[in-house]
Formats: C-alpha cells, structure tokens, sequence
C-alpha cells in the first residue's frame, strides 16, 4: 500500500497535474486581484472593523466614500489643520445636521440637550440664556479669534494648540465624545457632540460592507494561495524522487548553473513585481483601469498581464524545483558557475602551490642521505645566487663594490659543483652495488626454478624408467600389467604436469626467453589447425576457420604463440558440446591484431573468467576429463609474455578466447 | 645382434638408480653398459674400457657434464647424448654446439631413448668416415644421407620409403638447409601448381614425413616448423 502510494505520488503524471494544478490557482489568483480592483475594493478595510478607527489608522486616503460624510470626524480637522488651513466648517453648522447630536453644559453644571435646545432660535430658552448663545455662536466661530485645538484627552488625537492654552475642543466620537469650548468669559463649560446612533449604525454598516467584500475577497486568494502553497510543498517533497529507487534524479533543466538560473528567478520575481505593483498600481493606470475598464485596452492589458503573471509562475516554480532538487542531491553550491570557477581557481592555486612545495620540499629526500645533500646544496645554492644578485645590484651604486658580490658568487659555484660531483660519484657507487645485488637475486630466483624443476624431475625419471623395466618383466600377471600400465599414463601425465607448470614459472617471473620475429599470423593459425588435424578429426567437433583477407604481420615469438593457440584450441575440442562448431576468427582492428576462438561448452559453465584462468582451474569440477588446468594458464601467461592481451568472455554456453596482438605496420 | 661387438655403452649420471635404471633398460636391448656417477670416473672409464657411446648427465659433481662433453671432444669423436633435465631450448643449443650428438631431457621416454641410442650407434659403426665419396650425389645432414640419383634418403643408413612428393619435399628443403620455405612456396615448387590454401595439404605431407624420420616426431631434430613462417630442414 505505501509502495502504491509512493509509486502514485512520484509519478510523472501526477507531478504534472500539480504543476498544472499551481498555474490554475496562479491564474485565479491574478483575476482574482484584477477583479479586486475593477471592484475597487478596499482591501486596507480588514484591518479594523470599527468605523471610528479608520481615521486615526490613517485609512481615509484610499477611501472618500465615507469620509465625505464624516466631515467632522477629527480626522478631517485634523487633515486640515495640518496644511495650516482653518477649519472648513464651524461648530454651528454641526449643530445643526441632524446625523449630530448634543448637549451644551454650562458652568453651573446645566445641561442642554439638542432635542430640547434650537442654538438658532433666540427665543425660549436661549432668548432667556442670551449670554449663553451669543458666547457659543462667537466662541465657536474660528473667524471670531479663538481657535479649535485637540486635547490629548483620547489615544486618537494629537494636540494642537495654535492661539491659547485656553481654548480647545476635544472631539470624542461615540461613547462619549465632547468638544470642550472655553473662552475666558467661560460662561459654559462644554458643548458635547455625538454621533446620533442610526448615523453611527448606517456608516458602520456601509464599513462592514466594503470589509466582508474585501474579506471575500481576500479568503478565495489564500484559498487559493493555500492550495498553491500545499501542491508546492508536495512538489518539492517528490522532487527528483522516481519510483522504483531512493535516488535523486537531476533533470536536463538542472545542467543550468544554480546561480545563472537564481539571476533568472529575480529577473522574473522583478518583472512581476514591476507589472503589477508599479505599474497597475500607480495613480496613472489605477485610475485609467478603475475608470475605462470596459474598454478594449484594459481588457488587453488584463490578458497580457495575466499571461505574463501565470507564465512567470511556471517559470518560478521550474527553478524552485530545480532548487529542491540540487539541494537534495547536495549540488546547489556545487553546481553554481561562481562555485565552479571558484573551483577553478583554487585547484590551480594549489597546483601552484604544490609545485613551488615541490621545488623547496626536500622530505622526500630525508631517507636518502646523498640525494639529501645534492638537495641542499643546490638550495643553498640557489637562495645564495638571488642574494648575490640582489647585492650585484645594490652595488652598482657603488662602482668599485659590485666586484664583491660577483667573486662570492664564483666561490659558490665552484664549491657547489665539487659537492655534486663528489655526490654524483657515491651515488653511482651506489646504484653499481644495488644493481649487482638486484642480479644476484634474480640469478637466484632463476636458479630456485632450475633447481626446483630439477628436484621434480629427477625422480620422475627414475620412476618412468623403472616401470618401463618393470612392464618388460615375464612372469607378471594380467592385473599386475594393467596396475602397471596405470602407473605409466599416470606417471607420464605427471611429467607433462611439471613440464607445464615449469613453463608457467618461467613465464610469470619474467624468465621466459622471448624470440621475437616478423610472423604472419594467417599462417600461424592455419599451421595450428593442420599441426592438430588428427586431434580434431578424432573429436565430434567441427573447425570453422575465418582468416583475416590478407596477410597480417605481428613480431612476437611463433613458438610460443603455438603453444597458445594448441593450447587454447585444445581446451576448445575437450571441453566443447558434442557435434557443436568452434569457430576460429583472425581479424584486425585499430592496429591490433585479434585471434578468436569460439566454442559451446559441453556443461554449465558455473565460473568466472577470472577463476577459469586460475592455475589448476578447469571446466569441470569434478575434474574427470584429460587436462591438467594448466592449459588457459600458460596460454595467458605466455600471451603476456609476448606482449599481448588473452581475454576469456563467458556468454551463457559460450565460451569465448581472445587473442590480441599489436599489428605490425608494414 | 645389430651392435655385439661394438663395445660398451657408458651411462654418466649421478643419480645412482637412475644410471642402473638406463643400464638395465639398454642390457634388455642387448647393449653392454658401464656407469659412472660423476664426469672424472666417466674420463676414467673412458680409458680403462672399449666405450662406443657415452650417455652424459649435466649437472653432476666434481665434472659436470657439459665439461666432460668439451673434455672428451678434445682428442674423441664417439657419440656423445646429454640426458638431462634442462630443457630450455637454449642448454640443447648450448650441449648441442660444444659437441654433443643428441640431447634428450629427462623425464625421458624409454623407447625414445633406446632409438636414439641405435640412431648415434649406426651412425657412428656403419657409416663413419665414409661419407666423402660420390659427394655431389649424396647430401648428408646429421644422420639424414640423400641419395640423390637413387631418390633414396637413409635415416642412419636405413633407407625410408618416402613417396614421390614427400621426397621431392625433402630434397627441396635439404639442398637449402637452413632456409625456411613457406606453404605455398613449397607448393609451388613441389606440386608445380599455383598454391592457394594449401598450408592443410604440405602439412599434412610434412607430418608424415617427420613420422618416417623422426625418432620423435613431436619434438622433431630435423623438420622443422618455423610457426607463423614455413618449414626448414636444419643445418647441423
């Protein structure tokens, strides 16, 4: 089940319906933003769902709908006041919009509250409380000397303080705002102004409206985003992942240099960025798209900046992958051009370094007292000469001492080369003493042979010759002649035995004596063949003889190339299937001449090259055939010998011997 | 017999049942045989007693055989064989070329032995020093007599029955003794045909014809096969 799951997720098809799948949600994304602003959504209304706070968060500016009704929000005053204009609307005014209401409290503690107090009608109560009108409508008037300033009585307003500590208004909002109005006749205390609460309901309601479209909005994209982001972080898991292995698989996309493809990334990202928060966005567009959306251009310039936005994902997505996969596969510095060339320069650096390490490293020379010596001096030698130089030059300035330094330098050379001399002369004592006792080891390693041989086949000779004797007795009985006819096959196979591994000896310690003459290897192959006529004619098998088209030439030694190719072909006839062909091709090829024997064997072949090539190896274990194992053995040993390659292929029931010699050029 | 009243057959060998073995072998062929067990007592006996081979071990104390053979060849010219268990090609051209007759490595063959024995024997009684007549129709190479005018070749006096082609294969190659003759090249001059693919067919000849003069024909001391080239009669 995991297996499926894993075999599913890494296939190459479900990799791409979620690449596509990205570019679907990339693409809704983007109308999603065009939509957005056709709408004109106010996406900064998410932030606080209080109308009140959206002056004091500084959210007015993208939004007039509502400001332009709440003109008497701090905000607007607060706007005002700071390009050092005054207040476009006086307090009167305010008093008298019916989205207000308030109450006037005067020094006595009174209070007067709107809906019982017209501050325009004279008459009634304010007719009675003339004082009182008069003052608000002069102390409230900016015109009338007295200025409006906020006091810091609520997080919301700054201070302002521009004609006297005495007058300020402080505007709440809701929950209780006031404007305190004092003058110093102070006949009153404070005119409160509120907004009425349908007032404050309906603006409310129309922020709430423009904020669920905008959070409508806003939760489809991270939908959408989210999604994105899920497959994205699928992708990256499966990246370079097959099923079937837990290798990390590079694609040809990953040959870029990570830093080439990373320039790449940003160009895009800034291309992105440019496109659709520069330029859709600037005053210029934003007001040519939210103004003349129906017409062709927009929708033209909406297309192409889609296309530009999801075509620029895919391209994101492609290197981020790639990312993921280099880093997976521990290549994303590696695989970079600064890395490479980085590299470069390091490893030639230290080739530099290494070879002026080289030069004046005199360790290897520590075991070697002459060479040590030799190494010394000419160090000595060679810093002794720059600093001559050095001084020659110096001395220059001073005409009569530059003679100096050049006297020293002749003494350095002549000491310098009757050191080496002198050296030169041990060190060829030396190699003369290491070369005698070289050839004294190898004359003895030739005698170990002789000798060994010799031990082997003295008595041998002594026992081939006595049971030659022995089978010449009278009197013997029939099962006595037959022991002794065993005895004399085994004994004589036993001689062929030593006279092999003799040979193999010679052969492997270089002993062989090798007589190299121009022969034609044609001809050899085809004296071969006629030289074992009977041997061939005796066995089931059959000889396929290809022959190179004209003569073909090698130096090497003829007879000890017989005895490979009788060798080799002998092995062929013994150990092939019955009634079966074996084929002998002689063939060149790119100056090498190649002598190839071909036949199908008679048994399971249960070995390898290597082994079958193994002194006393052979075919069959069970070792029931005629043959000592020798055979392969020295037909490789002499090949080297002669300075050729021998190759055994194994190929099912096939078994095949290659022979290949340098072609002489004639 | 063939060989009563030649005299003895001295066997120098160090290895004491070795020489009693060849002794014993050779006295069944009917030869009278002496030992000697190193190359001073061969010296010796070649004095005390009528000796008309001798039969040489190399590598023997206080003489060794190579020595011995330089020795006796100073003032004797009877058939020297080396037996020995050196068998690089060159110790046989080293024994050869000081003076031996026939060099055989040991582990021997009995009867190998034993023919060589009777090839150096008649050589050296029957046909010794009388070789000088009717030279330029006779052609000798080693115990190889070419009768030319008879078409007859005698193999240590005996004659062998060569056929036609055979023979005219030996002539070719005997009156240019020493010189290696490819197949085709023989072809052409034996069979006066053009030769194509005829290495099978000379070989063939060739192998019957080392059959009829060689003691062993697969180590042959006359006809021989210069691999990857042709086919030489040798110069002794």
């Amino acid at each position: 089940m995991a297996t499926k799951l894993r075999n599913f997720s890494r296939n190459i098809f479900t990799k791409l319906v979620a690449c596509l799948l990205i570019l679907v949600c990339a693409t809704a994304v983007v109308t999603l933003i065009f939509s957005a602003v056709k709408n004109d959504v106010n996406f900064q209304s998410i932030i606080t769902d209080d109308i009140l706070r959206v002056g004091a968060m500084g959210l007015y500016e993208n939004s007039d709908m509502i400001y332009s009704q709440l003109e008497y929000s701090d905000a607007v005053y607060k706007k005002d006041l700071a390009v050092g204009k005054k207040p476009e609307y006086s307090l009167p005014e305010i008093l008298n919009d019916s989205k207000y209401e308030y109450y006037i409290e005067l020094q006595n503690g009174m209070k007067f509250y709107s809906d019982s107090v017209d501050i325009n009608d004279k008459s009634g109560l304010f007719e009675k409380e003339h004082n009182l009108v008069t003052v608000l409508g002069k102390n409230l008037d900016p015109d009338y000397g007295y200025g409006y300033s906020f006091n810091h009585k609520n997080d919301y307003y700054d201070t302002y303080n521009s004609y006297s500590d005495e007058s300020s208004f402080v505007l709440l909002r809701k929950y209780g705002a006031t404007i305190n109005c004092t003058s110093y006749e102070s006949n009153y205390k404070a005119v409160v102004v509120r907004l009425t609460d349908e007032a404050y309901n309906s603006y409310q309601q129309q922020w709430q409206d423009i904020r669920n479209s905008a959070l409508a909005y806003l939760s489809k994209m991270l939908a959408f985003f989210g999604i994105a982001l899920g497959l994205f972080v699928y992708l990256c898991l499966v990246a370079g992942r097959k099923s079937g292995d837990n290798e990390i698989h590079l694609n040809k996309i990953d040959r870029v240099y990570t830093d080439i493809m990373l320039a790449a990334g940003i160009t895009v990202v800034v291309l992105i960025v440019q496109i659709f928060l520069i330029e859709l966005f600037d005053n210029y567009s934003y007001y040519y798209f939210k103004n003349y959306n129906s017409q062709i251009e927009v929708q033209v310039f909406v297309t192409v900046a889609t296309i530009v936005a999801v075509s620029s994902t895919a391209i994101l997505l492609t290197i981020l992958l790639s990312f993921v996969r280099k880093i997976k596969a521990k290549r994303f510095i590696k695989h970079s051009l600064i890395f490479c060339v980085l590299n470069i320069i390091y490893k030639f650096l230290k080739k530099c370094v290494n070879l002026f390490k080289m030069l004046f490293d005199g360790r290897a020379y520590e075991k070697f007292p002459l060479t040590k010596r030799l190494f010394y001096s000419q160090l000595a030698f060679i810093i002794g000469s720059a600093l001559l130089v050095f001084f020659t030059i110096l001395g220059l300035f001073v005409p009569p001492l530059f003679i100096v330094p050049i006297l020293i330098e002749g003494v350095l050379i002549f000491w310098f080369i009757k050191g080496n001399n002198k050296t030169f002369d041990e060190i060829n004592k030396g190699f003369d003493d290491s070369l005698e006792d070289q050839m004294r080891a190898e004359r003895m390693k030739i005698n170990l042979v002789t000798n060994v041989s010799h031990d082997l086949k003295t008595p041998l000779t002594s026992i081939i010759g006595y049971i030659d004797l022995l089978s010449k007795e009278d009197g013997m009985s029939e099962s006595a002649k037959e022991y002794i006819s065993i005895i004399s096959d085994k004994s004589d196979r036993l001689k062929h035995i030593v006279a092999d591994l003799f040979d193999i000896a010679k052969a492997t310690s270089g002993e062989l004596p090798i007589e190299a003459e121009e022969i034609d290897i044609n001809k050899l192959v085809e004296q071969t063949l006629a030289d074992m006529q009977d041997k061939v004619d005796a066995s089931k098998q059959v000889i396929k003889l290809t022959l190179a088209s004209e003569p073909i030439y090698a130096m090497t030694d003829g007879k000890k190339m017989y005895r490979v190719l009788q060798n080799v072909i002998d092995n062929a006839i013994k150990y092939s299937l019955s009634g079966t062909r074996i084929f002998v091709d002689v063939s060149t090829e790119l100056g090498n001449i190649i002598i190839s024997v071909k036949n199908t064997a008679a048994y399971e072949m249960d070995f390898t090259p290597f082994e079958i090539l193994q002194r006393f190896n052979r075919g069959d274990q069970a070792r029931s055939t005629e043959g000592n194992g020798l055979g392969l053995s020295i037909a490789q040993s002499f090949t080297d010998s002669c300075g050729g390659l021998f190759d055994v292929v194994i190929d099912g029931d096939q078994f095949k011997v290659k022979i290949i010699l340098k072609l002489k050029q004639s | 017999m063939e060989f009563d009243n030649a005299g003895k057959i001295l066997v120098v060998d160090d290895d004491i049942q070795i020489a009693n073995g060849i002794k014993k072998l050779l006295e069944i062929e009917g030869f009278a045989v002496k030992t000697a067990y190193n190359g001073l007592d061969a010296l010796d006996a070649l004095v005390s007693d009528d000796i008309c081979l001798i039969m040489l071990d190399v590598m023997m104390p206080k003489l060794d055989g190579l020595s011995t053979t330089m020795k006796i060849r100073e003032k004797n010219n009877i058939p020297i064989i080396i037996l020995s268990a050196k068998s690089e090609d060159s110790d046989k051209v080293l024994g050869l070329s000081i003076g031996a007759d026939d060099y055989v490595t040991k582990p021997y063959n009995p009867q190998e032995l034993v023919a060589r024995v009777r090839s150096q024997l008649r050589r050296y009684i029957h046909l010794g020093g009388n070789d000088k007549e009717e030279k330029s129709t006779r052609h000798v190479i080693g115990g190889l007599t070419l009768e030319r005018e008879r078409k007859q070749l005698l193999v240590d006096g005996i004659d062998v029955h060569l056929t036609a082609t055979e023979y005219k294969i030996v002539e070719l190659l005997m009156s240019n003794a020493g010189i290696v003759f490819s197949a085709e090249k023989i072809y052409s001059l034996v069979w006066n045909e053009d030769a194509f693919s005829v290495e099978n067919t000379v070989m063939v000849h060739i192998r019957r014809i080392r059959e009829k003069i060689e003691i062993n024909p697969k180590e042959p001391k006359y006809l021989k096969v210069v691999w990857g080239i042709g086919y030489k009669i040798e110069k002794l």
